[in-house]
């Protein structure tokens, strides 16, 4: 794959596609021992997958696992995974052996929309949308089960996240609220913003955590906080990008986050959002084409370069893990593996 | 007087007056009309959006005017445009053509925008052009309405469609017309404040102006292309000398107004040769005055003339004169040569036949027009070969404008000596051959010929009137045609081709052949296909063609919406004719499907071809005969054309919620040979639905039931839908535990596969240790009957299946762990199977003990065994009426339950009348009559007449006045016999007065309330109040009803008849009544005149329903039954009968 540009590039390269692995249906995944598990929260498909990637270049589709609904949330405790499917159940796989996972026991969720996961102890927190926050005991796994539910009083939850023993959670239409899990029950320790903002995601970047939420005739911002001084807003950070949909920390405050097929870099505490490049691939040989988002950074012949190219965008980013030197992103039906070039921001530790 | 002369007059008193005038013209009763088709309004949703009638319009018109800048800003705004863009050029226009008058302009888009303008103005000739560079809209749209914009359909239905019809003394008046002279009179008034202020700025007075300055007002965009001197309004005085004489800025005004110098001769000659265009305009007069009054003047316009003749002689290829006007002449002979020179790039577009009409208006200078004519009448034809092809329109219009216009202008006294030349230059351009020269040339020849109606210019083409088209235009545009095929893309020929060909219609009939070639030949997707697919068809339809060429239909009927107005009928002219001829055959052969005919080939060529068989197979009279002989056809291996057919029809019967045509589409699918998959799951769904049904009114019972559902289970062994039905039979059969039992099993097959259904069986049942090992027949029913109650929320209304055929075949044991039990908590579920279980124990009893022993067994509060008591209890009404009552009486809280009990009791007919005497049935009567399965108003007119019988009068009224208005409408004749015994006529007014105010006055009903209101009334002796009612109905705007059918009704027909005719008669029918009572109201009040008229009218709507006979029989007409009009109506009436 000879990058097309290679000749004329004046600005750094970020990323080089080494390997795609095509699959049925794309979406959010995580890795655990040298292995993909793949779900799709959207569309038919139903299915989970599992991809080899110890050796990233050679990455592999292993096996696909069906289920009656889509696998949205997947989360990996011990060597149990669990794996959300829509409006049924959190299913319990086992990952003793992780090429060939073993589906042993379910944990009902008739009728509910389970979000994200995050774990407390002993305890799966799950975001349940309009059904709130709940808690399921999965101290022995095949014994997993759901001990509190706590419904908000408006708003539903679609996304949490877990720093040391607190949940916080993103309350589209109120905010954010804190739970602690206190004998086995969910206590809404706090909503320290109330009617501020609607968070909409939150990611947990170093020490901090950040809310991407939009204020009320405002333009989206990220909100910086401190787990443990939930009442403050460290930094309020007007976004004049596209807030991320997927995240990757970096460094020092700097991360890293995708929207579509742009690549973008956030440093709140600097003050600093700036779209990095997009990604494209040629129409018809499906070469890898990265274009820096700065027009101003491109050279003359560049820019002639990449018009006369025949591209098209990347599909969409659904999710992006680093592993390593490399980058793993689910982009539409794909995961593509691309290994970080020296100069990018990506490549900071 | 005419409205014009009025409104004129009006104006004469200021805006005010002309204001009031047009709000008496909106205001009007007789004017409140509004367009509409009888089924207008007949959905409630269409409420909100009720027409505004022409009185509330205008109102809302001047109540929604609110400009959004203050007077002050829009003078700042005014003064801007004046002050900040003067320019010197415009200084010097002002010393010929002085500043002296505002103008306001009244466009009629959009709300109604108006434009101010700074102009010279000629009071005596009304001629007028721009002066200075204020010419800015000063009121927009948004100044139109405050915050609500959605009442702008008035005012597009007033100035834009026939909506409204309004009327001066007899004559009818332009809506367009009306709408901006509101607007002007509305303007005009809030300027008459701005001007006030205005006058009083200092940087306004010392703006150059003469005076007197005029204030005007333009609402002639109305009037388009006529002239609009007439309409111009000088809608206040003038700022004049008197005027100011007490102003502050007296001597500004005066230093402003004193008449600029003079120009000299050459700058005034340029500045007046600009207008050589406009010869409407102030300027132009001067010009000819400054022209014939000075020689030398006019030797130098006649020398750029010829100058201009020259270069476009030399522009059409032709070769130089050999002496050009000024060649050979020294520069030292003009004394200024350089305004020549100026003049010559001044006037270097104007036209040649511009020259020649200036020349021909200076009545001394007849040599030189002469001369300038013949020599613009020599030049030679243009060489169109040479000239870009984008070009070729344009010019060739002017090379012929040239020449013809030059022609008209010359006067008519000296139009002989041109003669040779003209007719030479015609001949010169008959032998252009370029098409769209010849076309254009054709059709100045048929103006010429016939006058500017023959081929009249319209903004897109031209209108030709096709009595003059002649054939050397055919011609041209047929070699058009050939020669678009020809050359690559070119927007600017297409659109001047089809707006030629749209312009022949059917005279363009040989161009057919090379436009077929044109669809046939073009690639897909590109502009010109686009433009071929879109504009084509309407030439085609034009041209005669009887049936859409193959690429049209798919194009046209590949979209979803489109506006192709013309496209229904021509597409399904052919077919129509396909479909009557085959009707014929198959009368005689009753075979005829399998015979091909030339029908066959149509049915495979568009959507509208096979809709017109389907239609017209289900509609036909012999309907079930071409069915039966179309499924035989399809029995054994048939064409696919004919499968097709069927599934169509098929597809009609299967609808998406109703199943009441599905035996149709068992009967037709089910021995259809080798069925394509989407058919076999209508079949399918089909048999499932019947089989519901059958069992749900047990239709089938015992062992035809059992059989019918194992005949089912062999062919859809797969179908979730039918182990629930096992269930059903076997709790029917066998009780509770067979019930259970059977589920279980079910189960076990059902989540074999799945573990979260297992689990979820297992948790939600109660099987602790979630093996099936422990899973009891309690177990299984417990499922079973939250599926049933699933299946009766989701799935049932008024106690009958009503989901539709594609939701028949689901798992209903899932779905009610999912839907039912799920969202339980665990206290909640705990308590729902400690129920089930009581109700399960009783079981054994309820189907072995005896009624007596189980009518004591009812309980205070478990439902379910209740319920189940009271079905049999039922058996023997009478013996437990008691019981039944009781139970009803202790459940009647929960609707759900109440409705249960109502659906068994109240089909006995013995227990109808115990149930009509209890006190609680009584307080829930109004209710029951709206909810009951079946027509309300069979429900209600039982409840009434068995009410009646029972003669609780009281009662019936008590609950009408609980009912909602479609009930009592639909049953008022049982509810006034309960008004007529109480004589409580107040009740029955104040009980449709309550529905009236909910009841449209826009909907039929409306008038058989009130008809009804007013009878009510004048029984309670309060005639005057009766006959103020009629009076008021008949003030109403009821011209909707005048609907008449469209002569071919074709599809109406075959498609479900008109609704808007069925509308129609039922209002006649109700307006006739109305009519008839009121005549018997007048009959005894107002006299034989306005009775006799009523009833006229009354039989001329509705004559079935007032034969002579009837009305000699009412004994209301008794005061006016020897009034000479009255028997000459029954005369009449007599004899027509």
């Amino acid at each position: 794959m000879t990058h097309p540009l290679d000749i004329h590039r004046k600005t750094p390269r970020n990323l080089k596609l080494v390997h795609s692995v095509p699959v049925e249906a794309g979406g959010e995944f995580i890795v655990h021992e040298g292995y993909v598990y793949m779900g799709s929260r959207y569309g038919n498909k139903n299915t989970l997958h599992v991809i080899d990637v110890h050796a990233p270049k050679t990455a592999k589709l292993v096996s696909t696992m069906r289920f009656k609904r889509a696998i949205g949330s997947l989360a990996v405790r011990g060597t149990t995974l669990y794996a959300s499917e829509s409006q049924r159940a959190i299913n319990l796989i086992s990952l003793e052996n992780p090429a060939t996972p073993d589906y042993f026991d379910c944990a009902l969720a008739l009728g509910k929309t389970v979000y994200e996961f995050g774990f407390v102890g002993d305890f799966l927190v799950a975001a349940l949308n309009w059904d709130g926050i709940g808690i399921m005991d999965v101290s022995v796994p095949n014994k997993a089960q759901w001990v509190d539910t706590l419904k908000l009083e408006e708003g539903y939850i679609e996304h949490l996240a877990v720093v040391r023993d607190r949940i916080f959670a993103t309350c589209a239409s109120g905010g954010i609220a804190v739970f602690e899990i206190q004998e086995a029950k969910l206590v809404q320790i706090a909503s320290p913003k109330g009617d501020d903002f609607n968070a909409s995601s939150v990611f947990v970047v170093g020490e901090h955590l950040w809310f991407i939420g939009t204020p009320e005739g405002k333009e989206t911002h990220i909100y910086v906080i401190d787990p443990n001084k939930v009442d403050e807003v460290l930094v309020s950070f007007e976004l004049d990008v596209s807030a991320p949909s997927t995240l990757i920390d970096i460094a020092d405050g700097v991360a890293v986050g995708w929207n579509g097929y742009t690549c973008i870099g956030y440093a709140p505490s600097q003050a600093w959002a700036r779209n990095l490049f997009k990604q494209h691939e040629t129409d018809e040989d499906k070469v890898y084409v990265e274009t820096p988002c700065d027009r101003n950074a491109l050279s003359e012949a560049e820019i002639e370069e990449i018009e006369m190219l025949s591209i098209m965008c990347m599909d969409d980013t659904s999710c992006v893990v680093r592993e390593g030197d490399f980058i793993l992103a689910a982009q539409g039906d794909t995961l593509n593996i691309y290994s970080i070039e020296e100069a990018s921001l990506l490549a900071k530790r | 007087m005419s409205y014009q002369q009025a409104y004129r007059d009006a104006w004469k008193q200021g805006p005010a007056a002309a204001l009031a005038f047009l709000r008496a013209v909106f205001h009007h009763p007789g004017n409140q009309h509004v367009k509409g088709e009888p089924s207008d309004y007949l959905s409630d949703e269409d409420e909100d959006e009720g027409k505004l009638t022409p009185a509330q319009g205008f109102d809302k018109m001047q109540a929604e005017f609110c400009p959004r800048q203050s007077v002050q800003e829009k003078i700042e705004f005014i003064m801007e445009c004046l002050v900040e863009r003067r320019t010197s050029d415009q200084d010097q226009g002002h010393r010929v053509t002085p500043f002296n008058a505002l103008l306001l302009t009244v466009g009629t888009y959009d709300w109604g925008d108006a434009t101010l303008s700074s102009i010279h103005y000629n009071p005596e000739s009304g001629a007028w052009k721009l002066q200075y560079g204020l010419n800015h809209e000063l009121i927009e749209q948004s100044d139109n309405y405050r915050e609500d914009s959605d009442w702008y359909t008035f005012i597009y239905d007033l100035a834009h469609s026939d909506h409204y019809k309004l009327c001066y003394e007899g004559e009818a008046l332009e809506g367009e017309m009306l709408f901006s002279q509101i607007r002007a009179a509305q303007y005009a008034l809030y300027l008459e404040g701005l001007v006030d202020v205005l006058a009083t700025q200092p940087s306004f007075a010392d703006f150059p102006k003469t005076q007197p300055l005029h204030f005007l007002i333009d609402e002639s965009e109305w009037a388009k292309t006529e002239g609009t001197l007439e309409h111009k309004i000088e809608w206040r005085a003038p700022l004049d000398a008197a005027s100011i004489e007490d102003s502050e800025l007296l001597q500004r005004y005066v230093a402003a107004a004193v008449p600029p110098p003079e120009l000299s001769r050459d700058d005034r000659w340029l500045y007046l040769l600009k207008s050589i265009r406009e010869p409407k305009s102030p300027q132009y007069a001067q010009l000819i005055e400054a022209l014939a009054s000075d020689s030398e003047l006019m030797a130098w316009s006649f020398e750029i003339a010829q100058g201009a003749v020259e270069t476009e002689k030399q522009q059409r290829g032709g070769a130089p004169s050999e002496q050009p006007p000024d060649a050979g002449k020294p520069d030292d002979r003009k004394p200024d040569d350089n305004a020549i020179a100026k003049a010559k790039i001044q006037c270097s577009r104007v036209s040649l036949r511009a020259w020649a009409y200036l020349f021909w208006s200076i009545p001394a200078n007849v040599p030189q027009a002469l001369t300038l004519t013949k020599s613009i009448l020599a030049l030679p034809s243009p060489v169109l070969s040479v000239v870009p092809r984008g070009k070729i329109e344009e010019r060739s219009k002017s090379a012929i404008s040239e020449l013809f216009g030059t022609w008209k202008f010359i006067n008519d006294s000296h139009k002989e000596e041109c003669q040779e030349e003209f007719e030479a230059a015609r001949k010169r351009m008959q032998s252009v051959e370029t098409p769209v020269f010849r076309v254009l040339f054709a059709e100045q020849e048929m103006r010429l010929k016939h006058g500017v109606d023959a081929a009249k210019p319209k903004r897109w083409g031209v209108a030709y009137n096709l009595e003059y088209v002649s054939n050397t235009l055919i011609d041209a545009v047929v070699a058009c045609v050939d020669e678009l095929l020809a050359l690559p893309d070119s927007e600017r020929d297409f659109d001047f081709l089809l707006t030629r060909l749209l312009g022949l219609g059917i005279k363009a009939q040989t161009a057919l052949p090379g436009l077929l070639r044109c669809l046939d030949e073009i690639e897909p997707g590109s502009y010109r296909t686009n433009r071929l697919l879109d504009d084509l068809p309407k030439v085609f339809f034009d041209l005669g063609l009887n049936t859409p060429p193959k690429r049209i239909r798919e194009h046209i009927e590949g979209q979803q919406y489109h506006n192709f107005d013309f496209y229904k009928a021509w597409a399904t002219q052919v077919p129509k004719a396909l479909w009557l001829e085959f009707v014929q055959a198959f009368e005689t052969d009753s075979s005829g499907f399998n015979e091909p005919g030339s029908w066959m080939k149509y049915l495979s060529e568009g959507k509208h071809a096979e809709a017109i068989f389907v239609a017209g197979i289900l509609q036909h009279k012999g309907r079930e005969a071409m069915l039966s002989a179309l499924g035989k056809a399809v029995s054994s291996p048939a064409p696919l054309l004919l499968k097709e057919l069927l599934y169509s029809i098929a597809e009609h019967y299967f609808g998406k919620t109703k199943t009441r045509n599905l035996p149709k589409v068992v009967e037709l699918l089910a021995d259809c040979a080798e069925l394509d998959q989407a058919n076999q799951l209508k079949l399918r769904q089909s048999e499932l639905v019947l089989y519901r049904g059958a069992a749900d009114s047990s239709k089938l019972k015992g062992t035809a039931l059992v059989a019918s559902l194992a005949e089912l289970q062999e062919r859809y062994s797969d179908s979730p839908a039918l182990y629930y039905c096992r269930a059903e039979l076997a709790l029917h059969a066998g009780g509770a535990e067979a019930c259970g039992t059977t589920t279980l099993k079910a189960l076990q097959t059902l989540s074999a596969e799945d573990l979260v259904y297992r689990k979820a069986v297992f948790q939600f049942a109660g099987i602790d240790t979630e093996s099936w090992n422990d899973a009891t027949p309690f177990h299984g029913y417990a499922v079973y009957q939250w599926a049933a109650t699933f299946f009766a929320q989701d799935s049932y209304r008024d106690g009958a299946y009503s989901d539709g055929p594609q939701s028949i075949d689901r798992d209903l044991f899932y779905r009610a762990l999912e839907n039912i039990v799920a969202p339980l908590t665990n206290e909640e579920r705990y308590a729902a199977l400690a129920s089930l279980r009581a109700e399960y124990d009783f079981g054994p009893t309820l189907h072995t003990a005896q009624l007596a022993e189980l009518s004591t067994a009812l309980t205070d509060d478990n439902w379910n065994i209740n319920y189940q008591i009271c079905k049999k209890l039922v058996a023997v009404p009478l013996v437990y009426t008691d019981e039944l009552l009781k139970n009803y009486s202790q459940f009647r809280d929960d609707e759900t339950r109440r409705r249960a009990l109502v659906a068994l009791m109240w089909p006995i007919e013995e227990l109808r009348m115990p149930l009509l005497a209890d006190p609680a049935f009584q307080g829930d009567l109004a209710t029951f009559i709206t909810a009951y399965p079946g027509a309300t108003k069979d429900t209600c007119d039982l409840v009434f007449s068995t009410l009646a019988k029972m003669g609780q009068h009281e009662v019936i009224l008590a609950t009408a006045e609980d009912l909602n208005a479609h009930t009592i409408i639909a049953s008022f004749l049982n509810i006034n016999r309960g008004i007529q015994a109480l004589g409580a006529f107040d009740r029955g007014v104040a009980l449709l007065d309550r529905i009236l105010g909910s009841t449209s006055p826009k909907k039929p009903d409306f008038v058989l309330l009130t008809t009804n209101k007013g009878v009510l009334q004048f029984q309670q002796g309060n005639a005057a109040e009766a006959e103020r009612t009629f009076e008021t109905l008949f003030a109403m705007d009821w011209s909707r009803f005048d609907y008449k059918e469209d002569d071919d009704n074709f599809m109406a027909e075959i498609l479900g008849g008109d609704l808007d005719a069925q509308l129609r008669d039922v209002f006649k029918q109700y307006y006739a009544m109305a009519k008839y009572n009121a005549a018997c109201i007048y009959a005894t009040r107002s006299g034989v005149q306005e009775a006799v008229s009523a009833l006229h009218e009354a039989t001329e709507l509705y004559p079935p329903g007032y034969p002579a006979k009837k009305i000699q029989g009412e004994s209301d007409f008794a005061p006016i039954k020897t009034a000479p009009a009255f028997v000459a109506l029954i005369k009449s009436l007599g004899e027509s009968q």
